[in-house]
């Protein structure tokens, strides 16, 4: 629903609802149209949010409130009007407190969208070769993005793909919040009695010194050991395990899955993708024939922070060829990628990939250049397949051949428009 | 630090993130009202579950989307309320667009100076006191309906013209 004309009928719905005038007729007609129609959700969405931010731009100017209701703290509000007061003497009491400690860590190298909020202000900072870092949340927005950060004592971190981490180095040692996202770390030896601390979603380790991958998000934690030892606990029921090198366990919210700690197989040297474990980012329909497909899904990308790039919209399908327990896949010369998707009419497609190294650390990115154009068949349906050195580096400083590193992942994506690219099956093999 | 106290400082700072998105839930201003109000509740008594090194908006989100479900399950056989599938389709949608509401209120500003004097004057009254409309109506002798069809293209030209704010940003389709 892009063109002007067609939003009529939606706007005029949705005056009605937001004036609140609409009958059931109506109502249903708006359901069917926001059913499945990403435009139309999205022009729904900036419609309320249009009304809503009128509304409280003219609340904050007049002293009548239009709201129906007062917004109170039902039962608790001689508990808030206390809390108030609280707060009043708290920030006070912050205002007086000796500035933050120094740098704890700088930025080595990075690529791609990364926002850094440092801890106790709202501002968000672009990042860059240098930047000197105190405690705070670091966010990569994109499957291409990539930041390697240092500590003082030469410990380090990197983080790519869509990850949110918290930094700090407190009296009692360095503790990494991670909230989702893909990292690799090298620890140098801790001092005793402060071991590095991760906490994801669903796991808490403790390390002295060690080389480690995590990946994590609300449901799991991924931990692989390179070198050294990890002490591992399940938050889901204080389970503790001990993982050593070239081992891996993965802790998961439900309790009764297992916990054990494995060893790391061998490298796969193909791969077929299987949804919905395998996707990154992209929308599992499972009701679509014949086997279900994954819809790309919308994202902004904005570009390097301090690059000239505009934000431009992207409609993404990504992929992690090693999701759950999988070998990780080593990228070896003749493989090819064979994509079976669809889109609703002929456009260009992107195609891409991100490397590790074998024992974890980002290696680089590699695109198809220009993309390819894709004309799709009566059924909408289309297959591309390609060789893997019809892939050039993104960047002059990545590696010229991404050939015997691991596939950390890949996307196919769609620039500016929306055609509605489906990926039906994904395959790397010879 | 007191817990009541960093909890009352987070959910008055993020209130307004939060109440955006149940509006866009529940459209129906007295229900998101209310839906608000037992978000804010349902928070404090999970506040000992909150992990404060984290963002506090995707949090109490994830809960303000549960109260939803629960509002909606109450009210399902009501004709006006969304299908559980629908509000989920908008959970998602409203996850890709968060983060550049900012840039679109941003917009929107720049937008809202662009309209007739006879249209501001139209907005103010819609959105700056309530019955307003109504008064204007009898005293100009404009019946409501029109002057709610003339707020209706309104809104549609102010979203229009974020959108194409947005684009000449280098916002791209959106």
């Amino acid at each position: 629903m892009s063109d002007s004309s067609e939003n009529n009928r939606l706007d005029e719905l949705l005056a009605r609802l937001v004036d609140e005038t609409i009958n059931s007729g109506e109502f249903k007609e708006l359901e069917t149209l926001l059913d499945g129609d990403l435009h139309a959700q999205q022009r729904y969405i900036n419609y309320l949010g249009l009304h809503r931010d009128l509304e409280t731009s003219s609340l904050s100017k007049e002293e009548k409130p239009f709201a129906k209701q007062p917004l109170r703290f039902s039962g608790y509000s001689t508990l808030a009007m206390a809390a108030m007061a609280a707060v009043l003497v708290m920030v006070v009491s912050m205002l007086l407190e000796p500035k933050e400690q120094g740098p704890i860590a700088h930025v080595v190298d990075l690529e791609g969208p990364i926002a850094w909020t440092e801890e106790g202000s709202d501002s968000v900072h672009h990042l860059e070769v240098g930047s000197e870092l105190q405690a705070g949340w670091l966010e990569s927005f994109a499957a291409g993005t990539w930041v390697k950060v240092e500590f003082n004592d030469g410990t380090s971190l990197a983080v790519s793909g869509y990850s949110v981490v918290r930094i700090s180095d407190r009296e009692n040692g360095k503790w990494l919040d991670i909230e989702k996202g893909d990292f690799s770390f090298d620890v140098v030896p801790q001092p005793e009695g402060k071991p590095l601390r991760l906490i994801t979603p669903t796991a808490e380790a403790e390390v002295l010194g060690t080389q480690f991958n995590v990946q994590a998000n609300a449901n799991s934690t991924r931990l692989t050991v390179n070198e050294g030892r990890v002490r591992v606990r399940r938050l889901a029921d204080g389970s503790v395990k001990e993982v050593p090198a070239d081992h891996l366990v993965i802790a998961a919210l439900e309790v009764d899955t297992s916990f054990e700690v494995k060893r790391r197989s061998q490298n796969a040297e193909s791969w077929k993708g299987e949804f919905p474990r395998d996707i990154l980012v992209g929308k599992w329909r499972a009701e679509e024939e014949p086997n279900g497909l994954v819809k790309a899904s919308p994202h902004i990308y904005k570009g390097d922070w301090a690059g000239p790039e505009k934000p431009v919209l992207l409609h993404s399908v990504v992929l992690d060829p090693s999701a759950g327990n999988r070998s990780p896949l080593v990228l070896s010369a003749g493989l090819r990628i064979r994509v079976h998707g669809r889109i609703k009419t002929a456009y260009k497609i992107n195609l891409g990939f991100a490397t590790r190294k074998p024992r974890g650390g980002f290696y680089g990115k590699y695109q198809i250049k220009k993309g390819r154009m894709i004309h799709p068949d009566a059924e909408g349906k289309f297959v591309i397949e390609l060789d893997l050195n019809e892939f050039n580096r993104r960047r002059e400083r990545f590696p010229e051949s991404p050939l015997g590193h691991e596939m950390a992942y890949l996307w196919i994506q769609t620039v500016r428009k929306d055609v509605g690219l489906s990926v039906e099956s994904v395959e790397l093999s010879k | 630090m007191d817990q009541t106290a960093e909890y009352v400082r987070l959910w008055t700072h993020h209130q307004a993130e939060v109440e955006r998105y149940v509006y866009m839930m529940v459209p129906r201003a007295a229900d998101a009202a209310e839906v608000v109000q037992d978000v804010s509740v349902l928070l404090w008594k999970k506040w000992d579950a909150y992990d404060q090194s984290r963002p506090f908006v995707p949090w109490a989100i994830r809960f303000a989307y549960l109260e939803v479900l629960k509002w909606r399950q109450k009210l399902a056989r009501e004709k006006l309320v969304f299908s559980g599938d629908l509000l989920e389709q908008l959970h998602a949608a409203h996850e890709n667009e968060a983060p550049i509401m900012e840039a679109r209120q941003k917009a929107l500003n720049g937008c809202l100076l662009r309209l007739s004097e006879q249209q501001r004057k139209w907005v103010d009254m819609r959105y700056g006191r309530h019955g307003a409309i109504k008064e204007e109506s009898e005293r100009s002798g404009v019946s409501m309906h029109k002057l709610y069809y003339a707020l209706e293209k309104i809104r549609s030209q102010l979203l229009d013209c974020v959108g194409q704010t947005m684009r000449k940003e280098g916002w791209s389709d959106v």
